[in-house]
């Protein structure tokens, strides 16, 4: 491993022990930190399992882990990890401690579509997309069992990359996409907190013309507690960001949504859009919304919005009087709700994962 | 677009010397707080309460989200002063360049004397008189917070601290330790002042606290519009002003709360205010921020029984090197309860505006209907505008909304101006004033053209 990312490493670590857990982790961070710790414990012995990259590199992909990659690349992840201020305490400590990185390297200007079972993830382990530029990929990860790794995403210039992940088992998810000049990054996501879930998706605008956008379907039920971070940093200019989060709580669910728009000073010419829309289907749903945006310059045009509301009398009625019970009313408009968030969905293959996730 | 626009920090610096009756010592103990006691002549449980109130703010940790608080020192500040009675400060002795701005700005002349610090000496106030006496007939109290536990102990004893608990964060417990004047404020059941009540009206009291008490008490059907502050620039000698404003709206009051400050840019204003409506009762805040180092102020409503309302209105103004934290509350308690809350910021100079709201819905409060909109107006690039709105929901009978937005001025609306035949620094000045219509709207009309003015000033940057 280079010089420069043990550094950074070492400075995750030491940054992980100033931090405080955030208030609501607070409630579940036993549960958190003990899946966090004692896998990362046993991660040697799983790497066997990791090893068979055969599936991968047959795309002509180059498949490595973080210590055998030049140095070219390990300075573009540094970078990358080094950018940390949206992260809490458990995704610094896995960040920090995990050993068997691998890395993904897609050649310039080969278009890609991947299917893959996330084995680093699971392992506790780093996954890191470096695309080159010019290169167009659809990645479609696929959850096993309980994942708890960070992923990241480098975009090279003109690159594009969409990227879909559901989080059914798991217990925490990162996911970070770094943008450089012209490139395209799009975050799909189905969440299905089974009971204790933490999210962060990250995209940043290093660079000029680059355009990042989070769509996210979220199905809360049951006694889960889940917090859901969606954030859009502009650094550059001329960038666009659009984060759309829809929602359905039943149950007894418990959520927090914080969404983040954050254009710097430098970030001329910016457009960016936040909406979080919650339907709560359960009066004892419990649910906060926190679409924030910071914004330190006026050339730009950034605006949220949130709603949140029960499901439409004149819609159930309407279904009702056609025969419907009320479940079966409820049921499709639930589903229509999230399902309008997969018109937006350009690349066919995610999008059969994406309405796959509502069946 | 900027370079034309420069603002004259130097308007707020102006002071008068005052000379004290009696003033305490720079600094917070016990012995402060019982002096202040025996000054206004309190009954015991009013200093029971002060010392518990001292005991939690030493207790409690600044606070360390929001503005930058860092530059206080809660040692320096003198707690309280009693300005000298017969102070020998004349209309004459008022600088000219006070007095132009007044002018421009076209405020009263009862009112122009006692922001200029000769308040003691004014004795013209027939009218108000004549108001005052008429309201008193019909069992409206309106008086100095300071003489309230002596006159009414058993309205005051009920209510005092109920809304915001000593306990309720750090400033609050330091001005329920150290607080002075203030307004207290009973309209008996049914009655209805038609003019709204104002600050000014009382102007023999010593000079505006920096740690101010207001308690409103609207009873069953009764209605009231207070306003406190003004749009004239106001020098204060301290730089905290931390407040406590607490209203209770009982059954089918109606209270209409109205402020607009301009403190001078040395003061961090961080007020607490709140109120409680009750069964079908209207609570307005109508809530003007522009002067000040600091403000973090987040008017409250409690929506505590069932049909209770809540409006709230908020604009703020920051220009260079302030930061204006202001935002709004709504608690949800009840169900059928309603609450809007519409907030506009415009940042300037490198000025910083953060919109910070809460709305809370509880589990009991079915078919709530809330509405939140947020809008900022970015007059340059070095300037900025946070919003964190953050909405809590414990039950899924409700109709939540909320709406943001950030922009500068349109070239498109100023190039339409222009060419109407308007400069260009009209044309923007015309923008701003439209984009605070909405509040102007809502103030009385001495204070709306008072507001239009002062935007105006701000924009063009040249007093006197």
């Amino acid at each position: 491993m280079g010089k420069s990312l043990k550094k950074i490493k070492q400075n995750l670590a030491r940054q992980a022990e100033q931090l405080n857990l955030p208030a609501e982790t607070k409630l579940w961070s036993g549960q958190l930190f003990v899946s966090a710790d004692s896998s990362l414990v046993e991660i040697n012995k799983i790497t066997a399992g990791i090893r068979d990259f055969s599936k991968l590199s047959a795309q002509g992909l180059k498949v490595k882990y973080l210590f055998e990659v030049s140095s070219y690349y390990q300075s573009q992840i540094a970078t990358a990890l080094a950018f940390g201020s949206f992260r809490n305490k458990i995704d610094l400590q896995q960040q920090s401690k995990s050993i068997n990185d691998v890395v993904i390297i897609i050649p310039p200007r080969r278009k890609v579509k991947l299917v893959f079972d996330n084995l680093v993830g699971q392992a506790g382990g780093n996954l890191f997309f470096v695309a080159q530029s010019g290169s167009e990929v659809e990645i479609v990860e696929n959850e096993v069992g309980v994942g708890f790794g960070s992923v990241f995403v480098i975009a090279g210039k003109e690159s594009r990359i969409d990227y879909f992940f559901a989080k059914h088992t798991s217990q925490r998810g990162y996911y970070q996409a770094d943008l450089k000049q012209g490139s395209t990054v799009n975050f799909y996501s189905s969440v299905k907190p089974k009971d204790f879930f933490h999210l962060t998706v990250v995209i940043s605008h290093w660079q000029n013309f680059s355009q990042g956008n989070i769509r996210s379907i979220f199905q809360a039920s049951g006694i889960s507690k889940s917090v859901v971070n969606l954030i859009n940093y502009h650094y550059g200019k001329n960038t666009k960001g659009d984060i759309i989060f829809r929602g359905v709580g039943k149950g007894k669910a418990w959520s927090r949504v914080n969404g983040f728009i954050i254009i710097d000073k430098r970030a001329f010419v910016t457009d960016s859009y936040l909406q979080e829309d919650l339907l709560l289907l359960s009066d004892q749903v419990n649910v906060k919304a926190e679409p924030n945006l910071e914004i330190l310059n006026n050339d730009v045009r950034a605006s949220h919005g949130a709603t949140l509301g029960t499901v439409d009398d004149s819609q159930l009625y309407y279904l009702r009087s056609r025969g419907l019970t009320k479940r079966q009313a409820e049921k499709i408009i639930e589903k229509g709700f999230l399902r309008s968030v997969a018109d937006s969905i350009n690349s066919d293959l995610i999008k059969t994962y994406f309405i796959d996730q509502l069946k | 677009m900027a370079n034309n626009i420069d603002v004259n920090t130097s308007k707020y610096y102006f002071r008068d010397p005052i000379r004290y009756v009696f003033r305490t010592p720079p600094g917070l103990n016990a012995q402060v707080v019982r002096e202040i006691s025996k000054q206004h002549q309190e009954p015991k449980w009013m200093l029971d309460l002060r010392l518990r109130a001292l005991q939690i703010f030493r207790q409690k940790p600044m606070p360390t989200w929001g503005a930058d608080l860092s530059g206080i020192n809660f040692d320096e500040i003198v707690y309280y002063l009693r300005p000298h009675q017969e102070e020998s400060h004349d209309w004459r002795e008022v600088p000219k360049y006070i007095k132009k701005t007044f002018d421009r700005l076209g405020i009263p002349q009862a009112e122009r004397k006692f922001l200029a610090g000769v308040g003691a000496q004014y004795e013209s106030e027939i009218i108000y008189h004549n108001l005052k006496e008429k309201w008193e007939k019909a069992g409206v109290v309106f008086c100095d917070m300071s003489d309230a536990p002596r006159l009414y102990p058993e309205l005051v004893k009920k209510y005092f601290a109920s809304v915001v608990p000593l306990a309720d964060n750090k400033f609050a417990a330091l001005n329920s330790a150290v607080w002075s004047g203030g307004s207290f404020i009973y309209i008996p059941k049914g009655v209805k002042v038609d003019m709204p009540l104002q600050t000014y009206f009382r102007i023999n009291s010593p000079t505006l606290g920096q740690f101010e008490r207001t308690l409103i008490i609207a009873d069953e059907g009764s209605q009231v519009h207070y306003i406190e502050g003004c749009t004239a620039p106001m020098y204060s000698r301290s730089s905290l002003h931390s407040a406590v404003v607490e209203i209770i709206a009982l059954k089918g009051a109606r209270v209409r709360y109205t402020t607009i400050q301009n403190w001078s840019l040395n003061v961090y204003n961080l007020v607490t205010k709140r109120a409680v409506a009750y069964q079908d009762a209207l609570v307005e805040w109508v809530d003007g921020n522009l002067g000040s180092k600091v403000t973090m102020k987040y008017p409250c409503v409690i929506l505590k029984e069932p049909g209770a309302k809540a409006d709230i209105l908020s604009i703020a103004f920051a220009g260079r090197g302030q930061h204006q934290d202001s935002g709004a509350k709504l608690i949800h308690l009840a169900p059928n309860t309603s609450g809007k809350v519409v907030a506009k910021s415009i940042s300037k100079d490198g000025g910083r505006t953060s919109y910070r709201g809460m709305v809370t819905v509880d589990k009991r409060a079915k078919n709530c209907q809330i509405k939140v909109n947020c809008d900022a107006l970015l007059l340059d690039e070095k300037s900025r505008s946070d919003t964190y709105p953050l909405m809590q929901i414990n039950n899924n009978q409700v109709k939540m909304e909320h709406e943001a937005s950030v922009s500068k001025i349109s070239e498109q609306q100023l190039f339409y101006l222009q060419s109407r035949g308007l400069s260009r620094e009209e044309a923007e000045r015309m923008i701003v004033a439209g984009f605070l219509d909405v509040f102007a709207k809502e103030l009385p009309l001495e204070y709306a053209v008072e507001l239009n003015r002062l935007i105006e000033l701000e924009m063009e940057g040249s007093v006197g």
